[in-house]
């Protein structure tokens, strides 16, 4: 709880930068800063402030490499993958037919998720390198919860640089 | 909030799932090390020769293309003018889910560095020996084109499961081939068998039980649905050598079967007792083995979803009800001989040796059943067509490789020719198993790359390619079939219509194949 205590906390503190530049701008931008603003503000009314992208890291296991996105609420994670160009796959495109977009979520937010469906937790059974809180990306749509998690791309094949034998010709 | 049995109470525990790569496992030591390590980033220049165009050889393709400074060129040859091997010819036509890779594929294809070549021949138009000389790397991904045998007699009188797929997904030049091998006739079907249960089988029971209104959003061709919805099929059987645990179809897959309307699942209650011998259910507890989960979630789906029969006087009665269409499960039962086009008979047979490796063994030769149907099929699995020129190892029917550098047949790597896909591992798994495959196979050549084992060249295609007394089918010429198949799908609400005949691609692409 104090977790997300401190992620709402955050999220405020983020909106003040905005008000900021406003004094410096002149009459046209500050015309339209204040539209936007009003703009924004009408939202916050409406939806309590909720900011509309989150911060979210991909963590690919194949090289260990890790890319921070913007995730927008509501999009889901094979998406926002594919719209950051992260190596993610989705031969069946959103489908739930296939279970190459296989992806592993923190335990705190797998265990605040529904449970995956049936026809998901069939093609989990055939994912690799199954884990307890593995998901299919193409059916974690983002919530603002989910604001700084690490998401993890699991391993390409099984049995590979694990003793870093490499077959070569000689 | 309250909540159900949690669904990772079916996972295997942590310290379990430790041996794979999971989310806790890495080692952040070699983070840098690691690094990049995936891309290529060599400054010579390679171009890789593919020969097959299904989902083997695309994803390791894709592989190959992300080098960074675009150093890679891949040429992709395949025998059939079309691309996407299994995509087009294998997936059932009522799966367009799983067809929509296709469309990754076309972005694979308009990347400059790709090229298809279409209509070409390994082995027949061009040597492979001849693409070894020319190219950096040859990647074998011709998969497994043919059906495998039983091994027992009259099987010619069988129907092969890959003829009859081939025929509904409309297979070029092959729609009157099939028709006229046939031994019998389309419309008096009405109990059809399959010998074999796997994802292949389903795929098969799926497509009969079908009716045409259910099948209007398929890529199927109109003229095999004409052909093929003519009869009104009663009952679907599914026979299988060993117990309801060693099933080889997937949840998903009967789970999409169960949920046609109209339709029934049948269990005999004598066999699914016989299924649970204390091996099978250690092989279905949580925790055993990766594959665990998955027996267990399958095997309590088809308890709780199919209705047991209690005998065969059960069996005759729900057969012979005509108010819904029926799929029968049949399990312990290894075929002996074909009797005539209609009959085979069986053994019995009971489950031996530990879990995960229990085989079927037939304890009394004597006990024989013999079972009739209007129709037998096999689907007993695939294995790969040895090709001129390429190591084979005939017990596996695969090529002998290690991670995917082929082996000589003195057990040396051979330079620059590589494998991937089903030619590698044999005909098992889906597509993420391939895609994991390809990867593997990928790794492999990057890393010799990236050592300096291969050699650079860069005119590989004008040396070998453009020599061809044959002409060739390019991504271009096919992109043109694709768009008229598309919008003859249109007119009529499907798809895509596929077009049948080599003279119908000729047409639209102008040239003579």
């Amino acid at each position: 709880m104090l977790n997300l205590f401190g992620r709402r906390l955050c999220s405020k503190a983020a909106a003040v930068p905005l008000l900021m530049p406003r004094f410096r701008m002149n009459n046209m931008t500050l015309y339209r800063h204040n539209f936007m603003l009003n703009n924004l503000a009408m939202r916050s009314m409406c939806s309590k402030a909720d900011p509309e992208t989150v911060k979210i890291t991909f963590l690919n296991l194949r090289d260990n490499s890790e890319k921070v996105v913007d995730a927008k609420i509501g999009e889901h994670l094979l998406e926002i993958a594919h719209s950051n160009e992260i190596d993610l796959e989705g031969a069946c495109e959103a489908s739930l037919a296939c279970s190459t977009c296989h992806i592993i979520l923190p335990d705190e937010i797998y265990d605040d998720l529904e449970y995956p469906c049936d026809e998901e937790d069939d093609l989990l059974d055939l994912a690799y390198g199954l884990t307890l809180t593995s998901r299919l990306g193409c059916q974690v749509f983002v919530t603002k919860d989910m604001d700084g998690m690490t998401v993890k791309i699991p391993e390409a094949s099984r049995n590979f640089y694990v003793d870093g034998h490499v077959p070569k010709p000689h | 909030m309250i909540r159900g049995p949690s669904a990772r109470a079916f996972l295997p525990n942590r310290a379990f799932c430790s041996q794979f790569y999971t989310s806790d496992n890495y080692n952040p030591k070699f983070k840098d090390d690691i690094r990049k390590k995936n891309q290529i980033r060599s400054d010579r220049e390679y171009t890789f020769c593919i020969i097959g165009s299904g989902p083997a050889g695309f994803y390791t393709a894709k592989s190959l293309l992300k080098s960074e400074n675009g150093s890679i060129k891949v040429d992709i040859l395949d025998s059939s003018p079309h691309p996407y091997g299994l995509v087009r010819n294998g997936v059932a036509p009522d799966h367009q889910s799983m067809k929509k890779i296709q469309y990754d594929y076309d972005e694979v294809f308009k990347n400059k560095n790709c090229q298809f070549y279409g209509n070409v021949t390994v082995g027949e138009d061009i040597q492979i020996l001849d693409l070894l000389r020319n190219y950096s790397g040859v990647i074998l991904a011709y998969g497994a084109g043919a059906e495998r045998d039983i091994g027992i007699e009259g099987e010619h009188h069988l129907t092969s499961a890959t003829d009859i797929i081939n025929w509904y997904n409309g297979k070029l030049d092959y729609f009157q081939e099939f028709q006229d091998s046939i031994n019998f006739d389309m419309k008096d079907l009405r109990d059809i068998s399959v010998i074999g249960n796997g994802n292949v089988a389903t795929d098969l029971a799926r497509i009969f039980l079908k009716t045409k209104e259910e099948l209007k959003d398929s890529d199927m061709p109109s003229p095999v649905m004409d052909i093929l919805k003519e009869p009104e099929i009663n009952s679907v059987s599914l026979v299988a050598r060993r117990g309801i645990y060693q099933s080889a179809f997937t949840t998903k897959e009967v789970r999409e079967l169960s949920k046609l309307p109209q339709i029934k699942m049948y269990l005999f209650k004598e066999e699914l007792e016989k299924s649970r011998n204390e091996a099978s259910l250690l092989e279905a507890t949580p925790g055993s083995s990766i594959y665990a989960r998955a027996i267990n979630r399958r095997t309590t789906f088809l308890e709780k979803t199919c209705i047991h029969l209690e005998n065969n006087d059960h069996y005759e009665e729900v057969l012979n009800d005509s108010s819904h269409k029926k799929l029968f499960l049949r399990y312990f039962m290894s075929p002996s001989k074909v009797l005539d086009q209609n009959s085979i008979e069986f053994n019995i047979t009971e489950l031996e040796g530990e879990a995960e490796k229990q085989r079927c063994v037939v304890k009394s030769p004597e006990e024989r059943v013999t079972l009739k149907s209007d129709l037998w099929l096999k689907s007993v699995g695939y294995k790969t067509i040895p090709m001129p020129g390429v190591p084979y190892d005939a017990d596996t029917f695969t090529v002998p490789n290690e991670m995917g550098c082929v082996l000589s047949d003195n057990g040396e790597i051979i330079k620059g020719l590589y494998v991937c896909g089903w030619a590698k591992r044999g005909p098992v798994g889906i597509i993420d198993a391939t895609l994991r495959d390809s990867f593997e196979t990928y790794r492999v050549i990057k890393n010799h790359i990236d050592q300096d084992l291969l050699d650079s060249r860069i005119d590989s295609t004008k040396k070998t390619l453009y020599n061809l007394e044959k002409s060739f089918v390019t991504y271009r010429d096919w992109a043109k079939v694709m768009y008229y198949e598309d919008e003859r799908g249109k007119k009529i609400g499907k798809p895509r219509e596929k077009y049948l005949w080599t003279e119908d691609y000729e047409n639209i692409i102008g040239k003579a194949l």
